[in-house]
């Protein structure tokens, strides 16, 4: 399987697809530092958890359609008609469902990188500051479960209907012009900006209260087990 | 091997009857040739064959086993070439083929790359990024991948579509030299590719089995039943269904099957297509 | 000749398809979201709410949607393979350009049905305040020409990756970055145009214009792009840098591209809409210009000229000087950033004249040096287009003018001396403006002006006579009512089609209400000018200004979209209050207005009196949650500020963001902190009564002429309070 995840991989990643997609994010992630981030968000510095979070959420989207065009690679129509060839072999389904994921893994999680790496020249340049571990519990709360369920419920309609990937890929703009209970405030934002005023400090540090981790984790067991049942069902596509 | 299929028929979810009732044994050695006319119910058996369908009713088994449960067994013996199907447009011939290795679990990838590379000639292209490709040469690394790791049951649905002449010639002896210890099943529409390396014919149409046998078998029912005339001679043509028209210096010079020939077309040696036309023609009347 | 007779033939194929009336389908809706979810036009009037709102919205809605649709449409030839058998038919080249003019020919024919389905829609929702130009240019400006755009931008994004899935993300983050990064760069929004309000009384053509302006040259912008990609058409089997080489060879096409590129860039460099004024608003060097030595000014006359269908204006000033100096000096005006000066003459002779580069507050300084006379008449002679101030460019709009409506204000007018003292403390002036008979001219101050002349193509010159170095004109269709109070004549300006509104929301009362509450409270106000008071209609602005004898009232104010806000309706317009107020509290001898970052001005004052009135007269809670804390939000969120607490980062930031930071800073100590302290105060000397008896004197109190401004410190002495009592926790 490590051969199939590596070609996975070069087909995701080797490609002007990836290239122009990074450059996208890079340069959409440089707007929103540049003119949103550097101003902090909720009183706190534009370092603070509070606010890498909240351009982190403001990248979700991009990175929420870049995991689902990720997919289409294996749910399009093109890559079904492989299918039929790939449903000969006696490879095991779930295995290699699996592989493949992990390939729209590790491309979503490049990109996920890229926006990091992104935000921490951003810091060092304008502001000095390189103390980027505390920023790894917001980067992994925020993305992790965000991504993981993007993969699995994508992978899911992309098998029934190639085209509701497309269609799914609108849900964060949905989120964005509806309004969203509180535990779901990371997916719109709002959590980032809000949550730190009611703590009644200045500049807190990075909590969360427990039904917003409860949702991440429903989210992220929602999007593993998606892709974990589905798995066992369809190989090909 | 042995493939045993019995009494399957199969009906796909929006009401068509593909298969009815379909009995039919295949065993090792052999090169099988399937024939039929379109939406007859070719593809359908094969993907019954290669486990992508359940029947509806009845049973495959492969060698006394059901299918249903053997079909990882199957599938790690079978090479297969669809008639429709993809490739990864983005890898180039080699890296396909060690993909498709890698899925069927083979050892010692790089020889087996090479020796169906070898196979299909396509030596020249082989680190050629596949979106490069011809049609023909795409259909050719579809049946490279079919036969890597030399496994003993292929299915080949209409695998010299695209290709050219010397291409088909070159693949038929493949097809006759790869079958001498192998259970090979060959659906084309191309008669010559049948003719010239088969040894066992199943006809099929709208479902049903019409006919099993060798080739000899089938032009020997369609002795009598084939005749020449010359077109300016035609009375009446009622039941007389022309195979070929040619044109000569004392006219047009016409080939046809007729359940009874009329008296004034004069009575030939059968070619297999005739013969194949006869029995679908046959198969019409009834 | 092939494309024409293509085009018919894609068309239908492309409506004959489902998702192309899906499409369609979405779009017509799409104005719906602007009734719901989608309200960039925040103002109050009908026709913002009712109209811009949701013609942007359908602008977002069926830009994205045609966006989608082209990469699907574009996508499909490869997708179903039929590419090949097309371009073994018709060149690749062609198709495209068939294939654009197809998938714009079906958002032309969205945006008909869109319109007509809208059409009742929005009159039964508008009401009496509807107009049919205003209906037709929202929906063609706002929403028409979004499709266009997206479908460009989409097209070129596919035509140069040839890949569906890149063509989508290109396009989702050009969509997004005018939908999030972009909106407070008026002109990079191409999706979702800076349209903070449209006026329901008066017209509309300024803000519509900026649009048009931002719209076109985005259309420039993508129609060079798009011809860039259309070079990019693959063809000859050879990949994206093959093609551009072969496709580049008919030199007409790069050339066409670059052209357009050009003119987009150019029109971007040089847009005339926004000036380029300082940033920092805390700096205004054009006050601080040291006065010459040995002239004065002893008078002015300004001829202004507007063209109402242009929107432009032409005019020629004239001062008197009194050059004693016996040297020649160079004088400084102010003029309007949007205007050229096309001859400066001295007493008949040109004199060289200069403009600078450098503007603050929607002013650029010309220079004229005076020859060496003792009696100096000078005339400029300028006209243009004028500029509104970058500082609120997206809050574009008030520079209208029309037949329904125009404001000029200060250099806007005519150019405003800056640098020579007055002969006897008065810059007496005599204005005259010529405008259509429809319009009525209102001076902003204590002046009336008069039909002098009317002419035989439907115009009429006006005159009045001002005294100051500025000035404010309005003209416009309005309508003149005079409300009685205790010994004050208030002139209520305001527009004809206002009418049934105003009386409708009782404003007449309301505006009597805040007069005698003022009047009972701090006293009556003193007038030079036999006791009239002029309160005049504004177009939708957001906020408002007083003169001596003038205050302003926003159209939002009264409108009937607050009528029906059960939540606002009793509530008179707020900035009618907050101008009305300043009459007590701002003009003559009250505050010192030099420096405007000292955090004690005319607005703590006021602000609070307008919470006073809100609360006393109307809505304690809804005061108690739009004033009190509001200001207690915005002072928080002022000194919680993470560059505010920590300064030594502020420096290493971009100037821009330095300045909204410290610009913000005079805003919240003016309008939230001085009245939060206020409040403090009214609670230390023991309720409203006594600071209401505290204010009365100091409005009454007897001034002292070397310095006859209302300090911090008088008003903290007649508290009995300390610097220190009113510090805010």
């Amino acid at each position: 399987m490590c051969k199939i995840f590596r070609y996975e991989c070069k087909r995701l990643l080797w490609n002007k697809f990836f290239v122009g997609l990074l450059l996208v994010v890079l340069f959409y992630g440089w707007q929103v530092l540049n003119s949103v981030t550097i101003l902090g968000v909720s009183h706190t510095a534009p370092f603070s958890p509070w606010s890498f979070g909240d351009y982190l959420s403001r990248m979700s989207p991009l990175l929420w359609i870049g995991a689902l065009l990720f997919l289409t690679f294996f749910t399009s129509p093109k890559a079904r008609r492989t299918a039929v060839l790939i449903d000969a072999t006696q490879v095991v389904p779930r295995k290699y469902v699996l592989t493949r994921c992990a390939a729209a893994l590790v491309g979503t999680g490049l990109l996920t990188l890229a926006c990091l790496v992104e935000a921490a020249v951003f810091y060092g340049w304008y502001f000095g500051w390189f103390d980027w571990g505390t920023l790894l519990f917001p980067a992994l709360v925020t993305l992790v479960p965000l991504l993981i369920f993007a993969l699995g419920s994508g992978w899911i309609l992309g098998s029934i209907k190639p085209w509701l990937v497309y269609s799914w890929m609108l849900i964060p703009f949905v989120c964005m012009a509806l309004p969203l209970p509180k535990t779901l405030g990371i997916w719109d934002g709002s959590f980032f900006n809000e949550y730190p005023l009611t703590l009644g400090t200045l500049d807190p540090s990075f909590t969360m209260p427990v039904t917003v981790i409860m949702m991440q984790c429903i989210l992220l067991a929602a999007g593993a087990a998606l892709l974990f049942f589905h798995s066992g069902k369809n190989r090909g596509s | 091997m042995e493939i045993r299929i019995q009494n399957v028929s199969m009906t796909y979810p929006n009401g068509k009857q593909a298969l009815k009732d379909l009995n039919l044994d295949l065993q090792t050695p052999s090169l099988i040739g399937l024939l039929g006319p379109n939406g007859a119910g070719k593809s359908t058996l094969m993907k019954l064959l290669v486990a992508a369908l359940m029947p509806t009713s009845g049973s495959i088994q492969v060698d006394g086993m059901p299918l249903a449960k053997t079909d990882r067994l199957l599938k790690a013996q079978l090479g297969y070439l669809p008639q429709d199907f993809g490739l990864f447009d983005e890898l180039t011939v080699v890296q396909f083929l060690d993909y498709m290795v890698a899925l069927k679990g083979l050892r010692d990838p790089k020889t087996a790359i090479q020796e169906v590379i070898r196979a299909v000639n396509l030596e020249e292209k082989a680190k050629a990024k596949i979106r490069t490709l011809s049609g023909g040469q795409r259909q050719r690394v579809g049946i490279a991948q079919a036969l890597l790791g030399n496994p003993p049951f292929l299915i080949f649905d209409e695998p010299t579509v695209g290709l050219d002449p010397e291409e088909r010639i070159h693949f038929r002896n493949l097809f006759s030299q790869t079958a001498q210890n192998r259970l090979v099943l060959l659906s084309t529409h191309i008669i010559e590719d049948v003719q010239s390396v088969c040894d066992q014919l199943v006809v099929i149409d709208h479902g049903r089995i019409l006919f099993t046998g060798t080739p000899a078998q089938l032009i020997q029912a369609a002795v009598g039943h084939v005749g020449v005339f010359w077109e300016r001679e035609v009375t009446q043509g009622q039941g007389l269904h022309i195979t070929s028209r040619v044109n000569t210096s004392q006219g047009i010079r016409c080939r046809a099957v007729a359940d009874t020939l009329p008296a004034y077309a004069q009575p030939e040696e059968p070619s297999l297509e005739d013969a194949y036309l006869y029995l679908i023609l046959q198969e019409a009347i009834q | 000749m092939k494309t024409i007779q293509l085009f018919p033939l894609e068309l239908r194929r492309l409506l004959q398809s489902r998702l192309t009336w899906l499409i369609v389908l979405l779009t017509v809706l799409s104005p719906l979201a602007g009734l719901i979810l989608y309200k960039p036009a925040s103002a109050s009037t009908m026709l913002s709410i009712y109209l811009a709102n949701p013609a942007l919205a359908g602008g977002v809605g069926g830009g994205i949607l045609f966006g989608l649709l082209t990469v699907f449409e574009l996508d499909r030839a490869h997708r179903s393979r039929v590419a090949v058998l097309m371009d073994a038919v018709v060149s690749p080249l062609c198709m495209a350009l068939v294939r654009l003019l197809a998938l714009l020919a079906a958002a032309l024919l969205t945006l008909i049905v869109t319109m007509l389905v809208w059409f009742p829609i929005s009159w039964v929702l508008i009401g009496s305040v509807f107009g049919g130009t205003d209906y037709v240019l929202a929906y063609l400006l706002f929403m028409g020409l979004a499709l266009p755009l997206s479908i460009l931008a989409a097209a070129s994004a596919y035509q140069m990756t040839r890949r569906a899935d890149l063509s989508l993300v290109l396009f989702a983050a050009f969509a997004g970055l005018s939908l999030t990064i972009w909106t407070d760069h008026w002109q990079l929004c191409w999706l979702n145009p800076s349209v903070w309000a449209l006026s329901d009384d008066f017209s509309n053509f300024r803000i519509f214009r900026s649009v048009a302006y931002m719209r076109l040259t985005w259309l420039a912008a993508l129609a060079g792009i798009w011809t860039l990609s259309y070079l990019c058409v693959r063809q000859y089997g050879k990949g994206l840098l093959g093609s551009l080489a072969r496709n580049m060879r008919q030199v007409y096409r790069p050339m066409i591209s670059l052209l357009l590129l050009t003119c987009s860039g150019t029109a971007y460099a040089v847009q005339p809409m926004v000036d380029h004024s300082n940033p920092d608003e805390s700096v205004m060097s054009f006050y601080d210009l040291p006065y010459l030595e040995g002239i004065l000014c002893s008078g002015r006359t300004a001829q202004v000229y507007p063209n109402t269908t242009a929107g432009t204006v032409t005019g020629r000033a004239t001062y008197q000087f009194q050059n004693t100096s016996g040297q020649a000096q160079t004088v400084a005006f102010g003029i309007q950033p949007g205007y050229t000066i096309s001859s400066v003459q001295a007493n008949g002779a040109n004199v060289p004249f200069s403009v600078g580069d450098y503007q603050e507050y929607n002013e650029v300084m010309l220079e004229v040096t005076v020859p060496a006379e003792e009696a100096v008449e000078l005339a400029v002679e300028y006209s243009g287009f004028p500029q509104e101030n970058r500082n609120l460019s997206t809050m574009q709009g008030a520079a209208e003018i029309s037949t329904e409506y125009l404001c000029l204000e200060n250099a806007a007018l005519a150019p405003r001396l800056l640098n020579v003292l007055p002969d006897e403390g008065m810059y007496p002036a005599t204005v005259e403006v010529i405008l259509p008979s429809s319009m009525m001219v209102i001076p902003f101050g204590t002046n009336e002006a008069e039909i002098v002349a009317e002419h035989e193509d439907g115009t009429s010159t006006w005159r009045y006579e001002d005294n100051g170095v500025g000035g404010i004109l309005y003209a416009g269709d309005y309508i003149r009512q005079d409300i009685q109070t205790d010994g004050i004549t208030i002139q209520f300006y305001y527009g004809r089609k206002h009418q049934a509104v105003m009386e409708e929301a009782g404003a007449v009362n309301a505006v009597k209400t805040v007069v005698d509450y003022c009047t009972e409270h701090y006293g009556p106000l003193s007038f030079s000018t036999g006791g009239t008071l002029k309160l005049i209609q504004s177009r939708v602005s957001g906020g408002g200004y007083a003169s001596n004898g003038a205050s302003l009232l926003d159209e939002a104010d009264f409108t009937a979209a607050n009528l029906r806000d059960s939540s606002k309706g009793a509530i008179p317009g707020e900035v009618m209050i907050h101008e009305l107020v300043h009459q007590w509290w701002g003009l003559g001898n009250m505050f010192d207005s030099f420096d405007n970052t000292n955090p004690w001005s005319a607005e703590g004052l006021t602000v609070y009196t307008t919470y006073r009135i809100v609360k006393e007269l109307y809505d304690e809670e809804y005061a108690q949650k739009h004033y009190v804390e509001q200001w207690q939000q915005a002072v928080d969120d002022y000194y919680l500020n993470f560059y505010v607490r920590n300064t030594e980062y502020l420096a290493g930031l971009p100037e821009e963001e330095q300045l909204q930071i410290s610009n913000s800073l005079a805003y919240v100590r003016q309008y939230c902190e001085m009245p939060l302290k206020i409040l403090k105060a009214q609670e230390l000397v023991g309720g409203e009564e006594a600071m209401d008896q505290i204010l009365n004197s100091l409005f009454n109190r007897e001034l002292n002429w070397s310095y006859p401004y209302l300090t911090y410190q008088e008003f903290l002495d007649a508290c009995g309070l300390t610097e220190e009592d009113l510090t805010l926790v």
